[in-house]
């Protein structure tokens, strides 16, 4: 986050008592860790977090983590599959689908017929990317953006793949890339936290904090939503009565009292809590200022689609925009309702049309600004959708099941080759037939991105030292800018 | 936590609950990273891949279920009632259980006028059903398969000559009846048939399909009178908001039976308007609310009485009033399209009134509408339901109307006994038929395996009885009974039958009924309302364990039975292998790890540290003790004085090493930051709930009650409900408490994992995922936004003043010395109190000039705010208030 927490000073004090003679704090962290983490890795650009120096020069400062909860087709967004038409209505073929592991929505299905794509697929710009018609902007940047085909997970439903993808984990209890991120890297913005969550769209699949939960990091590195209603983060308003002038005396008789404690007690925690009110009150102004978006000018409210004061996904990319110029450093958007059993053409078109313009907006708002070429976007679900239909295929409707074997996001910015379409899947969109991409090995190149070695980026607990991607994960380097 | 995510694997998640209990158990008792082994053997300490599974079939017994906890407390729970609901619970039992056996008595016991009475009453339906009857003289008929059909006196038609295996009779019948509402099917013997009652050599036949057509029997109508329906503007009303999709469908918003078109709804929020825009034969959206229903209304005016068919689809359910009448009523979730729905409007000379009721759970919400603007001269008749006075097993008639191959209506022909005459009705959905006359066309298919087995003579009748209706609304095992002549009936059926007729038609009975429903209702609201608690209960087979290979649950490796860790001293040999053996070898003298565990955990509690720091990891992966001899002389103690957990503490509490001051120099941070040697007492931040409670209790407003349900203090609206999932699941939307319950300690704060309360989050309070003995503590700037802007915390504050004001004596310094004694138990140093002095001048003439701020401040929280108190003063105080709550020393102990 943006602050030294305590836990962290505390692993110092020992470790600078083990080795060291003069100094506390911060500084004997970062050269310790540098030593202990990074030795032989050549000197590569300062941290902030627990990172004394990162392990490789960074591409990317920043993530935005566009998170589409529920899981997008596939099939009908970003993998043509023009056979998968004619087949529609047939037998999906065991051979292609090998004993794999359906859920119980779908096995006791009778029949797992084929159903191709209703929606036209065209390819786009001068790298020629194809994508499906409901998603006309980011046709527009389609030379920014790297589609990968051919990702795959391990769960089979919502809970756990969400869990996975977040944490490299199918069980709750570990840190969220961003928690990852605020721990490894800390925040290069004082006012506001290393790793901002916005949530947008209602139905769908239940979300849960551990989402953006720190897992067994500390709890200062887990994600902080701010909201488009209500407080824009919980608690930043003065309560009635107290004014912006009232607070600052109040916080002006806290701090000379928690001063004079200091000087009594002479602990050092006690300058970190004074620390903190300082900052607080500093979020009190920063955030509603940052989280204000009608002084926007209108042309870029256009481009997003954005509404002031309305929430919408729209206008958490034009949010999204806002931090990642305030140098926050995870920015994680949650958009709902992606969980297309049923009627999914006109589902999926609906939230195609709630997120596309504005994915796009933000990529073609970053570039403008220059800010692209430093920041990390990712755009995906947490699985892929079956090749064969849940329930009845009509004239008009069907519907698809969740399907872990393959899937596809596209990334872009810093570090990102721009204008590729990564792996390829089969006739069916059903198995990975080239260059799969594990959601380890995303894990490890989204890292990689930001100047962290994946194996090195470690926290001890239970015995452990624990990392994002487990005890596997490979760069993507074709993936690589 | 206990899953229910729709597809999930009920097995694998049993798996992760076991995983869970291993993980727990072995770090919270015994300090072991039993965890790592779920996958291989553990790397550092000597446990294997066997240990743990071992260890982890002592939990597979539990009778559990894998997916649960949709709604309330998952299995295995037990009720736990007080004494008196438990009193009140039996004799509510009592209640049931007497009404029930006298309900039992009146419904069973032979009675002689009631009984009299049901042979009236099944006389009637008889007559409706099979006696009022006209048999039709077929004009036409002929026989796909080649058999000879002939014409009989008595109107019934005889096979003969060729006998072939399958065969399709169709018959032509005219008729100047209109509103037909079922037809009947005699299946006679004959002489003729080998064995009496069909073509087959064994007596049997099988009825696969009974389809008819109704057609207009005489076009007496000329051009003129062709002339199109006029259609009227289309006008809605909604959407009526409902708690369901189900209520949506079910509920009469409006008098649905009569259209008022100029009446208004929900408050005059919901009027009828016209949309004279909308076309027909089209997908035409009604919005996007969910869990609502609409209604679409519109008139239709013919010269003459006609039939029109029209095509409906509807995003979800569907209903249709003709002229008040219900036509169609349909519960489904779908997407519109054309032709969901196919219906028959019979229009009267003049205005006719067409109402349709559209009712959407979530997503799109539309509706489809096209007209055959034709008169409909013919269609194929749909059946409701058929009965027979003989249904072989498995080939009941009413398959017949399914036409599903080898399935039909059978009499079990090849049983002496059934080689009669028999009888079917196939009762119409709709009324139907021609005004002046109708042509009906029937098919008879015989299209089964069974060679030959066709019905070789029959004879068709119609009605027009509004009886047959009525008897199609009958239950169906009343419906299938009343056909059978009564001494065919086994004595279920005529049980079966005397039941329903005195449930539905004996007074008496009725009450009895009524009264019995409302006892029952009340003990199952009772019963409802005492609270559950889940409990460990053994399965009576436990589950077999197997090593997982890699943790997979569906890759099984060596069988195991329930033990510990083989490199810990086993438990006594001879006890059955079950957790109450492992709770007693967890405490057994031998076992060198619970009470060093367990008394570190106690000591980090109060010194902020363990001696083993790693609290959670005695392995060599662990820290080593910072003082290995106390921590080994704590654990004998421990057990010497029988686990008495209250003496150990005040043991240590007493000690002169825990009541040393905190106070540090430069010196002593530099020497020994942590205070792992004690030459200074503890100081560390207080735990979330500890903050919360102290804050309380310092205002005066804790309610130190114990035990109960869990409560529900101030959280910012919307939070729960962003990441929700609806009703059909418990505790999706935060619904505040309410009075006293406002106050109680913060443990019994109700923990929601998806979303926790975020003030204890924010301090560090875990999110109860994973087994956590050691919380981190940070101080964080969101820490400071809880205690400055918090409603709990600017109440607490507001307490606090009124305490001040009320008891801390008469001048400012006096009560400053009060409040700051209140809250850090010491008196304020001299510079203190001028600090403090000067802001509450400041914050008085702040309130003072600003009466409204005072007001306004003074409104937060549902606590009543005390009288006879000054607002600016009690203002000031609050702020004085703020300010204590939000001091370090305030949530720090030590």
């Amino acid at each position: 986050m943006f602050y030294q927490p305590e836990f962290e000073k505390i692993i110092s004090r020992r470790a600078f008592l083990r080795r060291s003679a003069t100094g506390v704090g911060a500084i004997a962290l970062a050269s310790l860790l540098k030593e202990n983490l990074f030795a032989g890795a050549a000197p590569a650009q300062q941290s902030h977090g627990v990172m004394g120096a990162l392990h490789f020069p960074p591409k990317a400062r920043r993530v935005i983590y566009l998170f589409m909860s529920g899981a997008p087709s596939h099939i009908d967004l970003f993998d043509h599959k023009p056979k998968l038409k004619d087949l529609t209505g047939t037998e999906l073929p065991t051979s292609i689908r090998m004993g794999q592991r359906i859920t119980g929505m779908t096995s006791g299905q009778k029949q797992l017929l084929c159903v191709g794509s209703p929606f036209e697929f065209k390819r786009h710009g001068r790298s020629g990317g194809e994508l499906s018609e409901i998603l006309p902007h980011t046709a527009q940047v389609i030379d920014d953006i790297a589609i990968i085909r051919s990702l795959f997970t391990e769960p089979i439903n919502h809970d756990p793949a969400v869990t996975f993808f977040a944490t490299g984990n199918q069980q709750p209890g570990r840190p969220t890339m961003g928690s990852w991120i605020s721990y490894g890297l800390g925040s290069e913005n004082k006012n506001i936290p290393a790793y901002v969550v916005l949530v947008s769209g209602g139905g769908g699949q239940p979300l849960q904090a551990r989402y953006w939960g720190s897992g067994f990091l500390p709890s200062n590195h887990q994600g902080v939503q701010f909201r488009g209603v209500g407080d824009p983060v919980l608690y930043v308003t003065n309560p009635k009565g107290i004014s912006a002038q009232t607070r600052r005396q109040l916080l002006d008789g806290v701090q000379e009292l928690n001063r004079m404690e200091l000087g009594e007690l002479g602990d050092p925690e006690i300058a970190t809590r004074i620390e903190a009110y300082e900052m607080a009150y500093r979020m009190q102004t920063s955030v509603p200022d940052l989280m204000d978006i009608s002084k926007e000018p209108k042309e870029v409210l256009d481009l997003y689609g954005a509404e002031p004061g309305k929430a919408s996904f729209a206008n958490n990319c034009l949010l999204a925009r806002r931090l990642a110029e305030r140098d926050v450093r995870f920015i994680q958007l949650v958009h709902r309702d992606w969980d297309h059993h049923g009627d999914l053409p006109n589902e999926i078109k609906r939230q195609a049309k709630l997120t596309d313009q504005a994915s796009a907006a933000l990529i073609m708002d970053l570039k403008q600004r220059g800010l692209l070429e430093d920041t990390l976007v990712i755009w995906g679900g947490e699985f892929g959708r079956t090749s064969y239909s849940q329930g009845e295929i009509t004239k008009t409707s069907f519907g698809r099941d969740h399907h872990p074997r393959c899937f596809s996001i596209w990334m872009a910015g810093g570090g990102i080759k721009g204008g590729i379409t990564l792996g390829k899947t089969d006739d069916f969109g059903y198995n990975i037939v080239e260059d799969p991409v594990h959601v380890h090995d995303f894990h490890a190149t989204f890292l990689h991105c930001l100047g962290i070695d994946h194996k090195k980026l470690t926290f001890r607990f239970q015995g452990r030292d624990f990392r994002l991607t487990d005890v596997s994960g490979e760069v993507v380097t074709k993936l690589l800018a | 936590m206990v899953n229910f995510e729709g597809g999930a694997d009920a097995d694998e998640y049993l798996t992760k609950y076991q995983v869970g209990r291993v993980d727990t158990t072995a770090t919270v008792w015994l300090g072991i990273t039993l965890a790592c082994t779920e996958c291989h053997d553990h790397k550092y300490d000597p446990f294997t891949q066997k240990d743990f599974y071992r260890f982890y079939a002592y939990f597979n017994s539990i009778a559990e279920k894998g997916l649960d906890g949709q709604k309330d407390n998952p299995a295995p729970s037990i009720k736990v009632p007080s004494p008196k609901q438990k009193v009140r619970s039996e004799e509510l039992r009592g209640n049931v259980a007497a009404l029930d056996s006298d309900l039992k008595q009146q419904l069973e016991a032979p009675h002689k006028q009631r009984d009299l009475a049901q042979v009236a009453w099944e006389q009637t339906i008889r007559k409706n059903v099979l006696a009022d009857w006209s048999a039709i003289d077929p004009t036409e008929f002929s026989s796909a398969g080649g058999a000879t059909l002939k014409k009989l006196d008595d109107k019934s038609i005889l096979a003969g000559g060729t006998n072939p295996d399958k065969d399709t009779y169709e018959v032509v019948l005219k008729t100047p009846l209109d509103r037909i509402t079922g037809i009947r099917l005699e299946a006679l013997a004959d002489a003729s048939f080998p064995a009496r009652s069909s073509r087959s050599d064994n007596g049997n036949f099988v009825l696969t399909k009974f389809e008819a057509e109704a057609e207009i029997g005489e076009v007496s109508s000329s051009p003129s009178e062709q002339s199109p329906p006029e259609f009227g503007v289309w006008r809605v009303l909604g959407p009526f908001k409902a708690a369901s999709v189900k209520e949506a469908f079910a509920k009469a918003f409006v008098p649905e039976n009569e259209i008022d078109l100029g009446k208004t709804y929900d408050d005059g929020q919901l009027r009828w308007t016209e949309k004279p825009d909308w076309k027909d034969g089209v997908v035409q959206s009604l919005g996007s609310e969910n869990n609502s229903a609409t209604y679409l209304y519109r008139t239709i005016i013919v010269a003459k009485d006609r039939q029109m068919m029209i095509s409906l689809g509807s995003d979800d359910g569907i209903q249709v009033w003709l002229n008040g009448r219900k036509l169609l009523a349909n519960d489904v979730t779908r997407g519109a399209a054309a032709d969901q729905e196919k219906l028959l409007l019979r229009l009267a000379a003049g205005e006719n009134k067409l109402l349709l009721k559209i009712n959407n759970g979530g997503g799109d919400y539309a509706y489809y509408f096209a007209a055959d603007k034709n008169s409909v001269t013919k269609y194929p008749v749909q059946f409701a339901s058929a009965v027979a006075d003989v249904n072989q097993t498995d080939f009941n008639v009413q398959s017949a109307l399914e036409g599903k191959p080898n399935k039909g209506w059978g009499i079990a022909g090849y049983d002496a006994a059934n080689q009669l005459d028999h009888e079917a009705v196939f009762i119409a959905k709709q009324p139907f038929g021609f005004v002046g006359g109708t042509k009906l066309k029937v098919r008879l298919k015989f299209e089964s395996d069974f060679k030959q087995h066709s019905i070789g003579r029959f004879r068709l009748a119609i009605t027009t009885s509004d009886g047959l209706v009525e008897f199609a609304a009958l239950p169906d095992k009343v419906r299938n009974i009343l056909p059978i002549a009564t001494e065919k009936r086994t004595d279920a059926q005529k049980a079966e039958l005397t039941r329903y007729y005195r449930e539905t038609f004996v007074p008496e009975v009725r009450t009895l009924m009524e009264q019995l429903a409302a006892k029952r209702d009340e003990l199952n609201k009772f019963e409802a309302a005492i609270p559950s608690t889940m409990v460990m209960q053994d399965l009576e087979n436990p589950r077999e364990t197997h090593v997982l290979i890699r943790g997979d649950f569906r890759n099984r490796g060596d069988l195991v039975t329930p033990g510990v860790p083989a490199s810990l001293p086993p438990p006594p040999t001879g006890t059955h292998a079950d957790r109450l053996a492992l709770a007693r070898w967890l405490v057994a003298p031998e076992n060198p790890l619970t009470s060093r565990v367990t008394i570190n955990r106690f000591w980090a509690m109060f010194f902020g540290v363990g001696l083993v720091k790693t609290s959670n990891n005695f392995g060599v992966q662990g820290e080593w003790p910072s003082h290995p001899h106390l921590l080994d002389w704590l654990a004998t103690e421990f057990k010497a004085q029988h686990w008495d957990i209250k003496a150990m503490q005040k043991m240590m509490l007493m000690s002169a090493t825990y009541r040393q001051s905190s106070k540090v120099t430069k010196e002593l941070v530099e020497r020994d930051p942590e205070n792992r040697l004690y030459a200074r007492g503890p100081r560390f931040r207080l735990d979330a709930e500890m903050i919360h409670d102290n804050a309380l209790a310092v205002s005066g407003l804790l309610n130190p009650t114990i035990g109960g349900p869990s409560v529900r203090p101030y959280q910012p609206p919307g939070l729960w409900e962003q990441v929700g999932f609806g009703d059909s699941f418990s505790s999706q939307s935060y619904v505040q408490s309410k009075g006293d319950d406002l106050y109680r300690r913060g443990l019994y704060t109700y923990w929601k994992r998806a979303m926790p309360y975020p003030a204890f989050v924010t301090f560090d309070a875990p999110t109860r995922e994973l087994c956590t003995v050691q919380r981190p503590r940070t101080s964080t700037p969101l820490q400071s936004l809880v205690l400055m802007n918090d409603p709990v915390y600017v109440e607490a504050a507001r307490g606090l003043a009124a305490r001040v004001m009320k008891n801390g004596g008469d001048d400012v310094a006096r009560r400053l010395t009060y409040a700051f004694r209140l809250t850090l138990a010491r008196p304020p140093r001299k510079n203190e109190l001028e600090t403090l002095e000067r802001i509450y001048q400041q914050q008085l003439q702040n309130f003072r000039q600003d009466k409204a701020a005072a007001e306004a401040l003074l409104s937060v929280g549902e606590s009543p705010r005390p009288t006879g108190l000054d607002v600016s003063e009690l203002a000031a105080w609050t702020a004085i208030g703020n300010i204590l709550l939000n001091l370090d020393e305030t949530i720090t102990k030590g």
